[in-house]
């Protein structure tokens, strides 16, 4: 009997461990479950290596055939465009499921289901700026148009096909760690990812800073940080001199705007989760006037944040009438940036501004109506739930205007109602960009090229592009909003002004800035102005003044190019900032230094200004710099009015050319100072950070002090890469700084009948920690290097070229 | 009858989890022990080495042909967020134990449950055909 009851109480105790290590207890996965080698992470190292493999995919209509190249790349071959999209579907959620979920989460503010209330502001402000609107105005227009539900239907059940079949065993590592189950993909979440990335290439907004700028520093001052088109010169992306051809269409420029400015100065208390200015791209195609070979390269390398699973995963689609190569963002179908049998094109981003902001006028205490106009008209609702993991729902009511929705409010982050204002993004208005790329995959020649483009509304893009028959062109793509000056737009106006009509007009596809075949023998873009001041329509953003340079006057050099010399230029270590501010500085020093201060001199003197990875020089330059910024900005340092400093061309330019600038004097002194004592001062405290630096005896290497790091999406440190050998920064052609660089290098070469592609991007194909694939091209990307990829004509070449 | 005893945990628990979850085979335990013995130091030792070297063999083969990559960085997961020192030795040698511990418990805990005479009665019935085991 007692044998019988010590028997129940060990089963018990059994059970009730068991039970225990069945639930996930804090950040702590479930850790029998985890632990197992049937169900557990040991499972994760198992089945998610697809190097040449072949893999037959059972799609509604019939059978595709993937085969996996020598580093994964999958090439997809499919009798019809519904079966290969299904298939495209399944191949990508079989690498990178968890991805493209918890990038959708993010996108739709859904972060708080899966780690709780620490992501409640990160979800409420995507809500709140209008990505779910955005992606729910692009979905009635994508299920519109039959050919592009025909597109996204067959994806997403695709998707949900490889869904369907996974056993808990194989769920990705991640599910496993936090604790989760994947959901049923729909043509929504597909929308959500191409709104999150208008997100991150269009919300770099400045108007708030702008405003207050202004009125802190006065017109002359603001005229000098913020210049239209910066002194001495800029080198648009269309050539200056370019003859447009045509007039503006803006019949509202009568209506000339008296930039009647409001009196605050706001806030942006959620600047941090804005969109990075500097995130930035290089393209470029040069026709055969400039080639060995007498045909085009095309060469891209769109620079994003640099995170593991890599953002881009690569991929060859073909059927009946479309054979094209590339990479895709996993969660959207076709090919984004790629090529053909006949074209190649790669993307830039405009950065153009397509934000306005207004400052709201109550009618009353109540806050149910806003003056627009001569009335008040009242608000509606915009009504969101979060669901918070080990926590209640939480309910935001959004206050939305005919315009767009108050992201600040009283509710959220400003408490003083006359600074609430309502922002209006373009990527709220309905598009259907997914057209632009299912043309683009199937593009034969230039008209089509043009044709696919019109589709594109936002972010505005920069498309290069080549072809076959040796024609290269460029045109900024985007739907632009008419601006009747520089200032239209750039500054927070009230409210009650707006002409909404005119807000939602454009300008036409047509007008947009483009070049076919220019003289010069190539086209190229890296984010600066599209156009020099002859265009007839008024443009304002955040533009680049030293990578584009660098590329043009190599460019304008070269001769005899071949694809190797391609890389090396995408590669290019130069920084320009350096070779023209670094002289200077160097003449504002005193005659004597003490002996740490020497030696800083002595290897900036040396140096070349290539900011290698193994060189000590860019790293003082840059900590240097760094320092010369915040010291002659000091006035930015505001905790209650947000500020922006300038471009560092700008500043750079002041600093040679203005040494008595405004700004250059230090608030805390009673002394007035200039670019002079800016710079020494500056100057100390970089040689005290090197002492101090040096102290923790780590090298004081351009790898070391940069850090360039590819982030684990969910910010697992085991999983991301730290202090990779790589040299480059932001405005320089190699854009690599610390967390953000060139997130696929590509080059295409139509040098012998079909294009050969070169490419190569930091992360690999596989989205499994576990895998080795995970994270195999980084060092070659680091290196500079390229693989050379494969591009199948058909199902046969392939599967013989990969036979086990 | 120990090492058919042992070969019988072993394979439910190399098998059973393709179809059940993690934690099937120490249900399946408990009934071997019910069936297969009475010698609770007999049982636990059998369902000790049965499951635990099943699952120690499994996750050796998984993670040597994985070259310790995610072991690795998982045992540096668990280093860093409960401050210790972890290897991915000792990550194998915790998922040996736990396999091991829950499958000598439950196995054991099945034989003591059960009495000597109840336990020749049913293996008659079951012999016979007259009875037949309810499983929950």
């Amino acid at each position: 009997m007692i044998k019988k009851i010590s028997g129940a109480v060990i089963a018990l105790i059994t059970a009730t461990m068991v039970f225990f290590l069945n639930k996930p207890i804090g950040s702590i996965p479930a850790l029998g479950m985890f632990l197992s080698p049937s169900h557990g992470f040991w499972k994760n190292t198992a089945h998610q290596d697809m190097r040449s493999a072949t893999l037959e995919i059972q799609c509604p209509q019939g059978k595709a055939t993937v085969v996996y190249d020598e580093i994964g790349v999958p090439h997809i071959f499919a009798d019809n465009e519904e079966d290969l999209m299904f298939a495209q579907g399944y191949v990508v959620a079989h690498d990178r499921l968890w991805q493209m979920e918890f990038q959708m989460h993010a996108a739709a503010g859904r972060l708080t289901e899966l780690v709780g209330e620490k992501a409640l502001n990160l979800d409420r402000f995507a809500r709140r700026i209008g990505i779910v609107r955005a992606a729910e105005n692009s979905l009635i227009a994508l299920e519109k148009d039959p050919l592009s539900k025909k597109i996204v239907d067959a994806f997403t059940s695709g998707v949900n096909a490889y869904i369907d079949q996974l056993k808990p065993a194989d769920l990705p590592l991640e599910y496993k760690l936090i604790g989760y189950q994947p959901e049923h993909w729909t043509p929504l979440k597909s929308a959500l990812l191409m709104k999150y990335m208008a997100k991150d290439l269009t919300y770099h907004d400045a108007d708030i800073e702008n405003t207050n700028a202004l009125r802190l520093f006065g017109q002359e001052n603001y005229a000098k940080m913020f210049p239209d088109f910066p002194p001495p010169a800029i080198d648009p992306i269309i050539p200056v001199g370019t003859k447009w051809g045509f007039k503006s269409v803006d019949s509202f420029q009568t209506k000339k705007n008296t930039a009647q400015l409001t009196a605050q100065l706001y806030q942006n208390p959620m600047k941090h989760l804005y969109a990075n200015p500097h995130y930035g791209s290089n393209n470029w195609a040069v026709n055969g006037s400039k080639t060995k070979s007498g045909k085009p390269i095309l060469c891209g390398d769109p620079h994003l944040s640099l995170n593991l699973p890599s953002i881009w995963y690569e991929m060859q689609l073909s059927c009946p009438g479309m054979n094209v190569y590339g990479v895709t963002i996993p969660g959207a179908p076709g090919i984004i940036i790629g090529h053909n049998e006949h074209i190649a094109w790669s993307v830039t981003n405009s950065s153009r501004d397509v934000i306005n902001n207004y400052s709201v006028e109550y009618q009353d205490a109540g806050r149910k109506a806003y003056k627009l106009g001569d009335t008040y008209v009242p608000f509606t609702y915009d009504v969101q739930t979060f669901k918070i993991r080990n926590g209640k729902d939480f309910i935001d009511s959004i206050r939305m205007t005919k315009i767009g929705s108050i992201v600040y409010d009283e509710r959220f982050g400003e408490t003083d109602d006359r600074k609430h204002i309502a922002t209006y993004w373009r990527a709220e208005e309905p598009s259907n960009e997914l057209m632009t790329f299912y043309y683009l995959n199937r593009a034969k020649n230039h008209q089509d090229y043009l044709a696919a483009l019109d589709y594109f509304s936002c972010p505005g893009q920069n498309f290069v592009y080549a072809d076959a028959e040796n024609n290269i062109a460029i045109r900024q793509q985007g739907n632009f909003m008419l601006r009747t000056s520089t200032a239209d737009g750039v500054f927070v106006q009230p409210l009650a002004s707006v002409d909404v009509t005119k807000l939602k007009a454009r300008i036409p596809n047509a007008q947009n800035p483009y070049i076919l075949n220019p003289e010069r023998g190539f086209c190229s873009s890296a984010n600066q102005h599209p156009t020099d001041g002859t265009y007839p329509y008024a443009i304002s953003g955040e533009y680049e003044n030293y990578r584009n340079r660098v590329i043009n006057s190599e460019l304008t050099k070269m001769s005899g190019l071949t694809w190797e010399q391609m890389g090396q230029l995408q590669n290019n270590n130069l920084s320009l900032l350096a070779q023209e501010v670094l002289p200077s500085m160097l003449s504002y020093l005193p005659e004597t230094l003490d002996e740490s201060s020497q030696k800083l001199v002595k290897a900036l003197k040396a140096w070349n200004y290539n900011a290698d990875a193994p060189l000590e020089a860019p790293s003082y330059f840059y900590i240097w710099w760094d320092y010369v910024e915040k010291t002659a900005y000091d006035e930015m340092d505001n905790k209650n009015t947000s500020l922006r400093i300038p471009e560092a061309y700008v500043t750079a330019t002041l600093l040679k050319n203005d040494p008595g600038f405004d700004l250059f004097d230090i608030m805390v002194t009673d002394t007035v100072e200039t670019a002079k004592e800016v710079t020494q001062a500056a100057f100390r405290k970089t040689v005290a950070y090197f002492n101090e630096y040096e102290a923790g005896n780590k090298p004081a290497t351009w790898q070391m002090v940069k850090n360039t790091r590819l982030t684990h999406l969910a910010m697992l440190d085991v999983f991301s890469q730290q202090e990779v050998n790589i040299g480059g920064n932001k405005n320089i052609v190699n854009a690599t700084s610390d967390k953000w660089g060139a997130s696929w290098r590509m080059i295409v070469d139509f040098s012998n009948g079909k294009p050969q592609c070169y490419g190569v991007y930091p992360g690999g194909q596989s989205g499994h920690p576990g895998s080795p694939l995970f994270t195999e091209f980084v060092d070659k990307w680091a290196k500079g290097e390229y693989y050379k990829l494969h591009f199948f004509t058909s199902k046969e070449e392939a599967i013989a070229a990969f036979k086990k | 009858m120990f090492l058919v005893k042992l070969l019988v945990v072993a394979i439910v628990a190399l098998f059973l989890p393709f179809v059940a979850p993690w934690y099937s085979p120490f249900i399946a335990c408990f009934i071997i022990g019910i069936i297969l013995s009475n010698k609770p130091g007999n049982n636990f030792l059998a369902g000790f080495l049965g499951v635990g070297l099943v699952w120690l063999g499994y996750t050796l083969w998984l993670d040597i042909r994985n070259q310790h990559y995610l072991s690795s960085r998982i045992a540096q997961l668990f280093s860093n967020s409960l401050q210790t020192d972890i290897s991915y030795g000792l990550l194998i040698l915790i998922t040996f134990l736990l396999g091991a511990l829950l499958g000598g418990l439950s196995t054991m805990a099945g034989a003591m449950l059960v009495d000597d005479g109840s336990r020749k009665r049913l293996r008659k019935a079951v012999k016979s055909g007259s009875y037949r085991l309810k499983l929950k």
